[in-house]
């Protein structure tokens, strides 16, 4: 295939793109979106089966069964409704026999039954799996090559197969787990002593299936032991969650869970927390002194206990420079409010290091305004402050708020020597 | 690195001196100067002259960029070498473009490489139709009305 004759030739006569050497003209086209790529083959004899040597390739058809390459790095399927899908199960055995590396499977909501051989393919390093597949685990199943793996756990059938198949993956970094509203009985392990970053997401169809779920008797159970974690997100409100082993070099941490289970978490995390981002949680109780050295804290002020939380974490993180407060909209008047009771003496972050405060979907409650108030008058080195405001309030309302957020302003003569104010209302 | 400079002589015997520290972004002549092609002239047997001038003021660009590095400023120096490239590829022909691409795999550039690759990508071919990259780069349809319909037809999604 390489031409090295006409290569090493003089080029005082190369003028045309088909005096180039397949291998370059190859290069070019890797960098094509595939459907631009496959139609190159119109073009002339010479280009008919050059795009068949690219190794990276999106969306594919049948075209890949005319893909001559023994390797193939990357292959990218989106699938519509209704769109092949009993095809799939031929596409993925030939893409393993090619050595596939990167493999995903963007589908809508039709359910795909993947092949077997996919959860064994020793060449797979990456794994991304986008929508409803209907997976069945073999207990044999084993990544060894495996470095990132997003999946959804349709199934508790799955979660033993699937705690399993984690043990089998020893090289794996990057775990994004899915699942539908859990009801399950059985508990999801995650055991995985290589792992850096974790995403972890339940999904409930409705706000009512969440409510109900926190009353349920049983409440289904995730163990944790991944001790080399940097990045941790759970986004999870049904499930328990049971943290093995602290989590010593974990550097942020976005946690939305229920309250024992955001305990759990903030409890196995240590000093290495550099940016947080909590919902609910009671911190009457907890020492949560090992975070001095914070740096980014958001708050959700429609949560339990934010308000306690706040006070407590201000006297805590000694360099914080970013304070975040936000809304999660859908169920703010579910929660009963906390009396603001400002630390004893004023917190060393906001004298020395607190920079930026962003408020977003500010409710204007009178805890929402004391509190606001406290932070723009005794943090002497903020420099950018942006507000803005809940989207759904009448004009009264935010009129309403406007007149106490210029009280507060006026009330504060640090918020002057801000360099950035932003109100949106 | 002690400044020490590199003479490169190409196909038609144009004579070029540059830095050493030029010069080497192409992993090849290091392995020319040491086999020791030629005493102290490195002959480049398929790189025309206006050829290689273009592959030496990429370099040079190249060159002043990594040393200022240091500097604090690498984000907009990145931004404006970005540009630069751009424009640099934008004042060549096509004959240019394809020659420099020989040359660049030939010296082992990788950047220049890439970025001639990337250009010919995006605008000789990507987003165009098969009619509208046979007239831009000059390719010749050789197939018979039978044989294009059967290539049409193998490869069918990609056509709609």
């Amino acid at each position: 295939m390489l031409n090295d004759q006409r290569r090493s030739q003089g080029l005082f006569k190369m003028s045309n793109i088909s005096d180039l050497p397949d291998d370059l003209l190859v290069k070019i086209l890797s960098s094509i979106p595939t459907k631009d790529v496959v139609a190159t083959c119109l073009l002339s004899k010479r280009w008919e089966s050059l795009w068949t040597n690219v190794t990276r390739l999106e969306f594919v058809d049948k075209s890949l069964l005319s893909h001559q390459c023994p390797n193939l790095e990357s292959l990218h399927f989106k699938l519509k409704s209704g769109y092949a899908c009993r095809e799939i199960g031929l596409w993925i055995r030939t893409a393993i026999n090619r050595h596939i590396r990167e493999l995903t499977i963007e589908c809508g909501d039709i359910l795909i039954h993947l092949p077997f051989r996919l959860l064994t393919c020793e060449t797979l390093v990456i794994l991304k799996l986008k929508g409803w597949f209907d997976l069945n685990i073999p207990l044999t199943a084993s990544l060894p090559s495996l470095k990132t793996l997003h999946i959804v756990l349709l199934r508790e059938s799955n979660y033993e197969s699937f705690s399993k198949l984690l043990s089998n993956c020893p090289l794996l970094v990057d775990l994004m787990v899915e699942q539908r509203k859990s009801n399950a009985m059985s508990t999801l392990n995650i055991t995985v002593p290589s792992l850096q970053r974790l995403f972890m997401r339940t999904v409930v169809e409705g706000e009512s299936d969440l409510r109900y779920s926190s009353n349920e008797k049983h409440t289904p159970k995730v163990e944790i032991n991944v001790p080399s974690l940097k990045y941790l997100n759970i986004d999870d409100n049904c499930n328990d969650f049971d943290v093995a082993k602290n989590l010593p070099q974990v550097v942020e941490a976005s946690i939305k869970a229920n309250e024992t289970s955001t305990k759990a978490f903030l409890m196995s995390l240590t000093s290495s927390a550099k940016r947080l981002s909590l919902y609910s949680v009671k911190s009457e109780d907890m020492d949560l002194s090992f975070f001095y050295q914070l740096v980014h804290l958001e708050l959700c002020t429609s949560a339990n206990g934010w308000v306690k939380l706040l006070a407590h974490m201000l006297k805590c993180s000694l360099t914080l420079r970013v304070l975040k407060l936000f809304n999660e909209h859908s169920n703010w008047w579910m929660r009963p409010l906390d009396r603001w009771d400002p630390p004893s003496s004023v917190p060393e972050c906001m004298m020395s290091s607190l920079e930026t405060l962003e408020w977003r979907e500010y409710l204007g409650r009178d805890i929402d305004v004391e509190i606001l108030s406290y932070l723009l008058k005794h943090s002497s080195s903020l420099r950018t402050v942006k507000i803005s405001s809940d989207e759904s309030k009448s004009v009264e309302e935010t009129h309403q708020m406007v007149d106490d957020l210029a009280c507060v302003f006026i009330d504060s003569p640090n918020a002057n020597l801000c360099s950035t104010y932003e109100v949106v209302f | 690195m002690s400044k020490k400079n590199i003479v490169l002589k190409s196909s038609n015997g144009i004579i070029f001196e540059v830095e050493e520290a030029v010069a080497l972004q192409s992993e090849t002549i290091p392995y020319m100067i040491e086999d020791d092609c030629a005493n102290d002239t490195i002959p480049l047997a398929n790189v025309t002259g206006d050829i290689l001038a273009l592959v030496i003021e990429y370099c040079k660009k190249h060159v002043v960029v990594a040393d200022g590095d240091g500097g604090g400023s690498s984000s907009s120096s990145q931004e404006d070498l970005k540009n630069w490239d751009a424009q640099f590829m934008n004042d060549l022909d096509q004959s240019k473009i394809f020659n420099l691409l020989l040359a660049a795999d030939f010296l082992n550039i990788k950047t220049l490489f890439d970025l001639t690759c990337q250009f010919v990508a995006d605008t000789m071919i990507k987003g165009k139709s098969v009619e509208e990259v046979r007239r831009t780069l000059n390719i010749e349809k050789d197939y018979t009305s039978e044989e294009e319909a059967k290539a049409r037809q193998e490869n069918e999604w990609a056509f709609k």
